[in-house]
């Protein structure tokens, strides 16, 4: 009754830039 | 140094983070760098839990709840995950 454990892992995608 | 992170501390989304759960996943921004990250599974679990307001060892007892693994390697995997956080400066101090 327990869902499969899998590493949690912090994803970083980059950097937002702003488009006037 | 890097702080290590203590299964007896709380911390919390740093006041510049804005956060959102699209589909399975949390979408952070943190709004001073532009930076941003996701979180998805027990990440995910763990960072819904953090923005509850739950400590660190209330946090693996739930996800000892809800996951197939052993207390200490949720544990570890936990306080793992937050000192990247905290690195990355997406939690502070409670």
């Amino acid at each position: 009754g327990k869902k499969p454990y899998k590493k949690p892992q912090l994803s970083k995608h980059g950097v937002l830039s702003i488009v006037e | 140094m890097p702080t290590k992170t203590r299964p007896t501390e709380k911390l919390k989304p740093s006041a510049k983070i804005a956060w959102r759960k699209v589909a399975d996943e949390a979408v952070i921004l943190n709004t001073e760098t532009a930076a941003y990250y996701s979180l998805d599974g027990a990440g995910l679990r763990i960072w819904e839990l953090l923005s509850e307001g739950r400590s660190i060892e209330e946090i693996v007892g739930t996800l000892a709840d809800e996951y197939d693994a052993s207390s200490e390697v949720l544990r570890r995997d936990a306080l793992d995950l937050l000192s990247n956080l905290r690195k990355e400066k997406i939690v502070e101090p409670a």
